[in-house]
């Protein structure tokens, strides 16, 4: 009894995570003290009781939470730093740092080695659970052994749920600066995944949802994606070039994943996108603390990386392109990496003049 | 105590924010003890979760309606373990807040009466 007492008091405090800074500041410690007590009454009525009062009392918390979020997100929007609500006013130095983020001047993620790491991570991340997939299966998948393809399908799909997990939490947070990169790829993992899925659905004849609702689908991720360009472009050079990073290194990383596919099965191949996910992190690293020059060499870069490995994908296809009678796609696919990788920097190259225009007007 | 405009602009209240104004109108208190005396003055029915409670006293502290009491003042329980123990008070604006939605419930109870009663117009 102890025990889970002890777990369901911990969940609590893990859900209080999902409260802004400030609330969690402000009242974490009192609502842990009276959830506590909440629990020992609960208890004296009996197990189930107590069970029934922690899941009320979890949604309650989750529910609260996302509404303080969203609270904070409007407030913060809505009011400049040196009008803030009151409430708010204890927190200048988190309004402080949003407006600094929002001049695209500051760099605290880029001072601290330590950060920066753990923000140039998800292609890493990425890039190994592509190679953990194909050296657990290694072979056809109707040649192994159930367990290994479960497993490989596990080992392959931990990494994406954590970055998935991960980008969702950074989104809750209003993007921090460090988190670009995570959503660049979480968003682009997320729409090749719908796209293989409709495409797969599409083979037998059938839709992914509903014919309606699969167009639906693709406008709002297509939105969401367009959305999350300009808002990166809108924060800064660094942000948006974070996010194209993310955005391409993703694309060219998971065609590591599909030359694994039927009919090709080149499982060799795949085990080198773990190694090029470090090179990736690499970049993306020395995209957070370089200087501006040095971050225009990581973009010219990560684009021959793009490249290198989108060739490495049709050269894989070559044989039965051919067989189908049809041109290798690079054209097309080199104008989509380049465009996802440059797009959002470019966006931002733009907002200086056309924030001195319309000043002058 | 008479209801200012700015008071009368708060209103109405939820049901759980009166109970907690309520609560507050006697003594400090804090959470816990909010919790148990609201479950108490509506005879049960509203059982607030820690999440709504704070949710509910957040608000109601950046609208100025009640105040943290020092912990040397104290309040219903508040000799227990530090800042755990936060106890809470009204403010002037609080009471006042209170005292315009006491009224209102108590002009709807009287239409109320009168209508159903038959004898209003």
């Amino acid at each position: 009894m102890k025990l889970g007492e002890g777990l369901i008091q911990r969940i609590y405090t893990c859900l209080l995570r999902c409260y802004p800074k400030h609330v969690r500041d402000q009242f974490g410690e009192e609502m842990c003290g009276v959830f506590r007590q909440v629990l020992a009454d609960a208890r004296e009525r009996g197990a189930f009781h107590l069970a029934m009062r922690a899941a009320r009392e979890y949604r309650d918390a989750l529910l609260w939470a996302l509404r303080e979020q969203w609270l904070a997100i409007t407030q913060v929007v809505r009011q400049s730093p040196l009008d803030a609500h009151p409430i708010l006013k204890r927190e200048r130095p988190f309004l402080w740092r949003w407006s600094q983020l929002m001049e695209g001047n500051s760099d605290p993620v880029g001072k601290y080695p330590r950060k920066a790491l753990w923000a140039s991570m998800p292609l890493f991340l990425f890039g190994i659970g592509i190679s953990l997939n194909s050296l657990v299966r290694a072979g056809p998948w109707y040649t192994v052994p159930l367990w290994r393809l479960l497993l490989s399908i596990g080992v392959g799909l931990v990494p994406m749920l954590f970055i998935g997990f991960v980008a969702i939490l950074a989104l809750l947070r209003r993007v921090p600066d460090g988190f670009w990169l995570w959503m660049g790829v979480a968003y682009m993992g997320f729409t090749l995944f719908v796209k293989t899925f409709s495409e797969e659905r599409a083979e037998v004849g059938r839709a992914m949802l509903t014919p309606t609702l699969d167009i639906a689908l693709a406008v709002a991720v297509l939105l969401f994606g367009i959305g999350l360009m300009i808002w990166a472009a809108w924060r800064g050079f660094r942000q948006a070039g974070l996010l194209g990073i993310g955005l391409s290194g993703t694309l060219a990383l998971s065609f590591f994943l599909a030359v694994t596919s039927a009919p090709f099965y080149r499982h060799d191949l795949a085990l080198a996108a773990a190694p090029v996910g470090v090179v990736f992190t690499a970049l993306a690293y020395a995209f957070l603390r370089g200087s501006t020059t040095a971050r225009v060499g990581v973009l010219a870069a990560t684009l021959v990386i793009n490249i290198g490995s989108i060739a490495m994908g049709m050269n894989a296809w070559s044989d039965w392109l051919e067989e189908q009678g049809r041109a290798a796609p690079l054209l097309p696919l080199l104008i989509l990496s380049a465009g996802l990788l440059l797009s959002s920097p470019l966006l931002q190259l733009l907002k200086h003049p056309l924030d001195e225009l319309r000043r002058s007007t | 105590m008479v209801p200012t405009e700015s008071a009368l602009a708060e209103l109405p209240l939820t049901e759980a924010s009166c109970y907690i104004l309520l609560s507050l109108a006697s003594q400090a208190r804090h959470g816990y003890a909010i919790m148990k005396d609201v479950l108490t003055l509506s005879e049960g029915r509203v059982d607030l979760s820690t999440g709504t409670l704070y949710g509910a006293l957040k608000r109601m502290l950046e609208d100025g309606w009640i105040q943290p009491v020092d912990p040397e003042a104290g309040g219903e329980g508040s000799g227990g373990s530090g800042r755990e123990r936060k106890s809470y008070t009204l403010t002037d604006h609080g009471r006042k807040v209170l005292a315009a939605e006491l009224e209102r419930l108590g002009r709807l109870r009287e239409i109320g009466r009168l209508r159903t009663s038959g004898s209003g117009a």
